[in-house]
């Protein structure tokens, strides 16, 4: 161990901190208009990564137009919709092995959908559920967090247990730029470093912490400017550019996995619609900014640069389309389908042996219960009692 | 959602973290139309904002439940759609149990405030509406809601005939911590003031809305805890033994009368005139002002191709400028802290009478510009605001209104000052009236002026030196407008 840890230090050392710092303007490999930046595209991603992107995306607003319609007929009660982000939200999940995990906020809906869970389950938590959520292990994905940055610690936790056992497994943490103001932040960024956790933390800026600018949120150059004083190399990445995600994301991957340490990635982006439908964003922001960000859109990017280099035809989009069509149906007829709670279940699954007082409030709950039924002289009927009939 | 076998109704549901209802703004759809899946029916205003809601089932439309303007409840049918021929197939109709009262008071519950369901998100159901927790010490049970109509107020609901006599003792015993020899509990008449224990929140709301009293009805819970159906029981038997009762939820329909509910909009500007009159010690002045003149420089300003800047536009500047000599009336009040807080910059609001009802947007920054500016500015202001289309920055960041309630054909008003501004300066209409000129009576144009303020930010020599100076730039504006 104590030869590891000296040259663990020299690789420390021969680290410039000039590396560590991000570019002065977010790396870019595709123009808003579709066109590679650097001439040739040699630096794309390849081909298939790039059309598989897209027709993730394309499922991705579908989904993400989908669950706004569901929250306006009262299947989900709230949705942060991350339309606009879908690049950023592809990518997440595309970067990672089957045996690498990812760490989603309430947020990163779609980025679960990308890495396989079921879509109906994703919105769980958005829904109501007693139990919130999925199963994290089947497709490694940790549940969306609510409150800010906590999940970066834990993503923090695995990367580096993973790493003690001698795992090849990389975690892929995600955050906003609200939660870069956490502590939270701070001592993940600070233990990953110093720990060789082999974790990515990727955060998504768009713009708005709800209804909090920006520039009211942070006044380093960038939020990838962050990473290189816990010796965190810190890379800014245009948020919308999926091909450059792609790219940077799979670097910072593969040094996670080599044993290179942690690294920091700013996908500058933008919340195209309103924090929740609980928000009405026109009282902060106007409409001339978010028009400027609908330009940048990054399906009309990517679908661009496809075509012109005959990746992409009309009859493949509407494969994708249709896709997209059948992840949306399935989505709504899930979320649709109305599940009675069962009082029970509250006091099921915290402790494999309950507590005096759980089971003193299990009975207190079956009493009350058991008191909704129509009393005898109302309806004559020895109506089965609702408690214990489950 | 509500359905038969080819009919589905769609229930108004909670566009935003704990609404208990919505206006219809527009059908987009009408009877007879054919739906798709998720597409957009009808535009509804919440307390929040428009939204358009999507209607979750295809075929053709049946019946809009709500006429456009009409508020509807959350929970209550908004459409009805008929399966249309080979409609795609839809998930089964999800059965609604029948209301039960106590679901429907959870509900209800709920909705008085959602919580922080996202950070920095909680909503209140009555926004604005103050404090939303009862300060320490306020009895829990007080009766808030209307209460049940009882002919004998003094007998408490549940010491109906059915209910056991010692109701309170019963609770007082079964509590524990009752002193003993409690004569006033042991006498039911229920003045302890120590909360009675409940099995939830629910229960203290169910009574309350019934307008009963939780100390007398008695428990049945473990350990003397009062239950849902204990009050659900409670509300029956005041039922069966009181002459004519309605569910408190319920309209009280008077003979001879009709109810007209408040639309969204009109009750918030009920809050906002509420809260003026109940906050602002107000005062009133007033003033005739022989505007002749300013009529005869507007006229002289007429040109053929271009009218010229309005007597409004006028009567602007010469507000601003008056403002500016005296800047306590451009201000709010802060009594939280007992400061009067001035605005650097004067938002001249002004009161237009829009589609939904009366609104104050404001022309931001009227103090940086001149009298033909503050015409454009006024008439595309009060064109937009007409059509509901100020943005939500013009309707809120008034510093000062100006009212030409002249143009309703009256000639005085006490206004009521647009909380949380402090002063309001009214306009009647400008007509021919006999004035004595040098000795002589002759006709000239007249109109009142009448100015409302908060007396906490200044006192009537500095609301009528206002006043005063603006009605002196109108009876002679040449000196004042070299002075501008």
């Amino acid at each position: 161990m104590e030869s590891e840890w000296k040259f663990d230090q020299y690789i420390y050392m021969v680290i410039n901190e000039d590396l560590m710092l991000p570019t002065r303007e977010p790396v870019m490999l595709l123009d808003p208009e579709g066109r590679p930046t650097a001439g040739d595209g040699a630096a794309l991603p390849a081909p298939d990564d790039l059309v598989r992107g897209l027709a993730g995306m394309v499922a991705a607003r579908r989904f993400n137009e989908q669950s706004s319609v569901l929250v306006r007929q009262g299947r989900l009660a709230v949705y942060p919709s991350s339309y606009g982000q879908e690049a950023c939200q592809v990518a997440a999940a595309q970067v990672l092995d089957d045996g690498d995990w990812l760490f989603p906020t309430y947020r990163d809906t779609a980025a679960a959908v990308a890495r396989g869970v079921d879509p109906v389950e994703v919105l769980g938590l958005l829904k109501g559920d007693w139990h919130s959520g999925y199963d994290p292990y089947e497709r490694r994905v940790a549940p969306l967090a609510t409150p800010l940055a906590t999940q970066l610690p834990h993503a923090v936790g695995v990367a580096h247990a993973g790493r003690l056992r001698g795992e090849p497994t990389v975690v892929l943490a995600m955050c906003g730029d609200g939660a870069t103001s956490e502590g939270d932040f701070h001592e993940a960024l600070n233990f990953a470093a110093v720990f060789r956790a082999p974790v990515v933390f990727f955060v998504q800026n768009n713009q708005y912490a709800i209804s909090v600018p920006l520039s009211r949120q942070s006044a380093a150059p960038s939020l990838a400017h962050k990473g290189v004083g816990y010796g965190v190399p810190g890379e800014l990445v245009d948020g919308n550019d999926l091909a450059a995600l792609l790219a940077v994301l799979s670097a910072a991957v593969g040094r996670a996995r080599s044993g290179a340490g942690p690294q920091l990635v700013e996908g500058r982006t933008y919340r195209m619609q309103a924090h929740t439908n609980a928000d009405d964003a026109t009282r902060y922001r106007t409409d001339a900014e978010v028009a400027a960000w609908a330009d940048r859109d990054p399906l009309r990017r990517l679908d661009a640069y496809l075509r012109t280099q005959g990746l992409l035809d009309d009859a493949r989009a509407a494969a994708h389309a249709d896709a997209a069509e059948r992840l949306a149906r399935h989505t709504r007829d899930g979320i649709n389908v109305d599940v009675v709670p069962d009082p029970a279940d509250l006091f099921a699954h915290v402790y494999s042996r309950p507590t005096p007082q759980l089971v003193e409030q299990l009975a207190q709950v079956r009493d009350e219960l058991s008191r909704d039924e129509p009393s005898p002289d109302a309806t004559g009927a020895d109506a089965p009692n609702r408690a214990e009939a489950r | 959602m509500r359905a038969t076998a080819t009919e589905q109704t769609f229930l108004l549901p909670d566009l935003g973290e704990g609404l208990t209802e919505a206006e219809v703004v527009q059908w987009l759809v009408a009877a007879g139309d054919v739906v798709a899946v998720d597409q957009p029916v009808v535009e509804v205003e919440t307390a929040k904002s428009v939204v358009e809601v999507p209607c979750p089932y295809a075929g053709r439309v049946g019946v809009l439940h709500a006429a456009e303007g009409e508020c509807v409840e959350v929970g209550r049918p908004l459409i009805t759609i008929a399966a249309e021929g080979e409609a795609t197939p839809e998930p089964e109709p999800q059965a609604t149990p029948e209301p039960d009262p106590a679901a429907e008071a959870y509900r209800t519950e709920e909705q008085a405030g959602s919580g922080n369901v996202l950070v920095g998100y909680g909503t209140s159901a009555h926004p604005g509406a103050g404090r939303r927790r009862r300060p320490r010490g306020a009895r829990p049970t007080a009766p808030a809601a209307p209460a049940l109509a009882v002919p004998a107020p003094a007998a408490p609901l549940a010491a109906a005939p059915a209910a056991p006599p010692s109701a309170t003792a019963v609770l007082a015993a079964g509590d524990g911590r009752a002193a003993p020899g409690n004569g006033r509990a042991a006498s039911g008449e229920a003045h302890d003031s120590r909360p009675v224990r409940v099995i939830s929140p629910i229960v203290r709301r169910l009574a309350r809305e019934a307008g009963l009293d939780l100390r007398a009805v008695p428990p049945t819970g473990a350990g003397g805890t009062v239950t849902r159906s204990d009050v659900r029981a409670a509300i029956e038997r005041a039922r069966a033994t009181s002459a004519p009762v309605g569910l408190p939820t319920e309209t009280p329909e008077t003979p001879g009368e009709h109810r007209i509910p408040l639309g969204g909009f009109r009750r918030a500007a009920s809050r906002v005139l509420s809260r003026s009159r109940a906050e602002i010690p107000e005062a009133t002045v007033w003033v005739d002002v022989d505007a002749t003149a300013l009529w005869d420089l507007r006229e002289a300003t007429r040109r053929p191709d271009d009218p010229g800047p309005g007597l409004l536009a006028h009567i602007a500047r010469f507000v601003v400028s008056a403002l500016a000599d005296h800047p306590v009336l451009n201000a709010r009040f802060d009594a939280e802290r007992d400061e009067i807080v001035v605005s650097d910059t004067v938002n001249l609001g002004i009161a237009v009478q829009g589609e939904n009802g009366l609104v104050a947007p404001a022309v931001l920054g009227a103090d940086a510009l001149t009298t033909r500016e503050l015409d454009v500015a006024l008439r595309d202001l009060t064109t937009r605001a007409r059509a509901g289309r100020a943005t939500p920055e013009e309707l809120t960041a008034g510093t000062f209104t100006l009212n030409n309630y002249g143009s309703l054909g009256v000639d005085g008003s006490a206004a009521i000052i647009n909380h949380p501004q402090v002063a309001i300066l009214g306009f009647g209409r400008v007509i021919d009236r006999p004035w004595v000129v040098d000795g002589q009576i002759v006709p000239r144009k007249i109109t009142q002026m009448s100015f409302v303020f908060d007396h906490r930010v200044c006192d009537g020599a500095t609301a009528a030196g206002f006043m005063r100076q603006v009605a002196d730039a109108i009876e002679n504006p040449l000196p004042a407008l070299v002075r501008l």
